[in-house]
């Protein structure tokens, strides 16, 4: 399914427990909203399809009508003017994914302007992009998904504030257009609304980064609760900035994401962390000069085990250090721009109400000498 | 999801919740039990927060323990949330099957086990419940508990949110909460848990306080009053008072007199007034009050815990 090859973490409990890695795979945020690139892919352009159709069929509707009251002037203009081919919008799926990020940066625009805390931010945007994977722009304008995402959002983290507040402070927004889209949301969603995200365990690896690299004694000379403090902001910032604008939480774990943003933050220490971390055999057999007192002559007999061990440990971070970069890659991938916003934004209101498109022309034609 | 209302038919009501009401249901195609909880919708706020938060936790709760949520149906005015069939809720099987309200220990233990594991699920999936009470808890004509009602259930994490301290119905309330705690875990629930315990063997509620000073004193009558020497802290909570009338601890026996000495262990474990004093589900699971449960053949456990006083003294033994 999606990068899961992060995997061994701790050594074999002796009772039978379940792993935070169990726990993760029950998420419905792993069975429901978790796929590869292609998968991801896949299911976007099917939504997209749909809405293609469905806004061929509403422009069909109203070319045929228009034609009907005006059948001269659509005969006179059925090569240029009026010819249904040049008068129709569709999206592209490529224009919807821009403009689904486009809204992604507006969501934390609104929840910022109403100091909500970070976590109705995340949660809102998971929905918001979880909505458009099953629906399309060209059946519904993202401008009320988004409130109403943000609405359902404050709801399900437990920030309370009720849709009067809410609307007067938003532009041309009355209640009913929130709440009307309330259940098409739930149910697109399936009625999963809890999210994981990376902040948490970007905390977790915060704390651990502390226990692994400074107890008993720092590691690297440069390195203190300070910098890792440090390290710890930046990472934060570079979530907010990168991420939760892309589409990684679609194929990635949260620690990965989070273990990405301290990487590409600071690689140095984090990947020392990594190693540490990872490599624990190598390090107590073959890396000397990091762990020089508790390094033991290994047998013989040992030594065939140990190879695998280590061989097997060096695949895990390798693994891990590949799934890491690619996040950070899709992290990093461009942001659109709001002019490149606001054509979109014309055409999916074209594509919306075709009536009005072809309306405007018909106008010109007729008052134009 | 796609289920319309059409598709059950609406048998009598079985109960009045906060904010929804819970009527006994039947699918009309496969003559399937459901219990039907509606929600009205017709308040000015949409879909309430505490129906969204119940649907999304029950979504991730899949437990053999936990009620399931089969569907949820959206009509006009109202959200109809459909949810397996349970015969009865523990209050009114008390009230039914208790003599006077108690019920036969053997029964008590496997209830007790049931709700522990299905507590310890929500815990290790990151959910508190926060209402554990005997209304809450559901059971079938099979004997099997589940945990319901997650209206005001909440999902955690480190560093723990807080969260007002109007939750949890006053006699399950934990002390912590009701000192005015507000950083409080997974620990509520298991004093909660503590509470039913008693009550199953009482058939009477543990400690019914009628506000939140009330409360207190009920508990402290039991448990013996709090003082920084017991509980390290307890004057920083904000609802702690230097002149509460002192108790001192009785003997939990007293109380429950038809309990065995392994389950008032348990039961001691649970009922801790320091939070970080109770014991988690998954080790109460462990306790050996349930080896009957979970060691079955294994009687030489059983003969060399017999002694219950002689368990007592191994478990301080291992501090």
């Amino acid at each position: 399914m999606t990068e899961q090859e992060k995997e061994v973490e701790e050594p074999v409990p002796k009772r039978v427990t379940i792993s935070n890695d169990d726990l993760y795979r029950r998420s419905t945020q792993f069975e429901l909203w978790s796929f590869t690139q292609e998968s991801l892919d896949k299911a976007k352009q099917k939504a997209n399809k749909t809405g293609q159709l469905l806004a061929q069929e509403r422009f069909n509707q109203a070319f045929n009508k228009s034609k009907s009251e005006n059948p001269e002037l659509f005969e006179r203009y059925k090569d240029d003017e009026l010819n249904p081919q040049t008068l129709i919008t569709l999206l592209t799926y490529e224009e919807e994914s821009k403009f689904i990020q486009f809204y992604c940066q507006n969501i934390v625009q609104t929840t910022d302007y109403f100091r909500m805390p970070t976590q109705v931010k995340l949660t809102a945007i998971s929905l918001f992009k979880k909505f458009y994977l099953i629906n399309s722009m060209m059946e519904y304008h993202p401008k009320n998904i988004m409130y109403t995402s943000v609405f359902l959002a404050a709801k399900s983290e437990n920030y309370f504030i009720s849709i009067e507040s809410f609307v007067q402070r938003l532009k041309d927004v009355k209640p009913s257009d929130i709440l009307d889209l309330e259940f098409k949301i739930l149910q697109s969603l399936k009625f999963t609304l809890l999210v994981h995200h990376a902040f948490r365990p970007l905390y977790g690896f915060f704390l651990d980064f502390q226990a692994v690299l400074l107890h008993p004694s720092p590691l690297m000379y440069d390195v203190s609760v300070d910098t890792l403090g440090a390290l710890y902001d930046k990472a934060k910032i570079w979530l907010n900035e990168n991420a939760i604008l892309s589409d990684v939480a679609f194929l990635f774990t949260p620690p990965q994401i989070a273990l990405a943003a301290m990487y590409d933050v600071n690689r140095r220490v984090t990947d020392r962390y990594l190693k540490k971390k990872f490599l624990t055999t190598s390090a107590v057999h073959n890396d000397h000069e990091e762990i020089g007192d508790e390094n033991e002559e290994p047998t013989n007999d040992d030594n065939n085990e140990i190879d695998d061990q280590i061989k097997s440990e060096r695949n895990q971070y390798e693994i891990l250090v590949r799934t890491i970069r690619k996040c950070i890659r899709i992290s990093k991938q461009e942001k659109p721009t709001s002019e490149e916003s606001k054509e979109i934004d014309k055409r999916c209101k074209s594509a919306l109400s075709p009536d009005k498109v072809i309306e405007r022309k018909i106008k010109k034609l007729t008052t134009s000498p | 999801m796609t289920g319309s209302s059409s598709q059950f038919q609406q048998l009598e009501k079985l109960g009045e919740g906060t904010y929804a009401t819970v009527y006994k249901g039947r699918n009309r195609t496969t003559g399937t039990l459901v219990a039907l909880k509606e929600i009205n919708l017709d308040s000015e706020e949409g879909t309430p927060s505490t129906a969204i938060r119940e649907i999304s936790l029950m979504k991730e709760l899949d437990h053999e323990n936990i009620v399931s949520l089969y569907d949820v149906i959206h009509t006009e005015n109202k959200l109809t949330l459909v949810f397996e069939f349970m015969d009865k809720d523990l209050k009114r099987y008390m009230e039914v099957y208790g003599n006077q309200g108690a019920l036969d220990l053997k029964l008590v233990k496997s209830f007790m086990f049931q709700l522990l594991k299905g507590i310890m699920f929500c815990h290790d999936n990151r959910v508190l419940h926060r209402d554990l009470k005997p209304q809450n808890l559901l059971i079938n004509n099979k004997g099997e508990l589940k945990l319901g009602d997650f209206g005001l259930a909440r999902a955690f994490g480190i560093p723990f949110n807080t969260f007002s301290n109007e939750v949890v119905t006053l006699w399950y309330r934990a002390p912590d909460v009701l000192l005015g705690s507000r950083a409080y875990t997974t620990s509520i629930d298991i004093w909660s848990a503590g509470c039913i315990f008693a009550e199953m063997c009482t058939g009477k509620p543990l400690f019914p306080g009628t506000a939140n000073d009330d409360q207190l004193i009920k508990i402290f009558r039991l448990m013996g009053t709090p003082n920084e020497r017991t509980w390290p802290g307890i004057s920083q909570y904000a609802n702690y008072k230097s002149n509460w009338q002192i108790f001192v601890p009785q003997d939990l026996r007293l109380i429950v007199p038809n309990l065995d000495l392994m389950g008032l262990n348990l039961l001691q474990s649970l009922l801790q007034m320091r939070p970080e004093a109770r014991i988690t589900a998954r080790q109460a699971l462990q306790h050996p009050w349930f080896h009957e449960i979970t060691q079955p053949n294994s009687m030489i456990q059983q003969h060399h815990l017999a002694d219950p006083y002689q368990q007592q003294v191994q478990q301080t033994a291992d501090y």
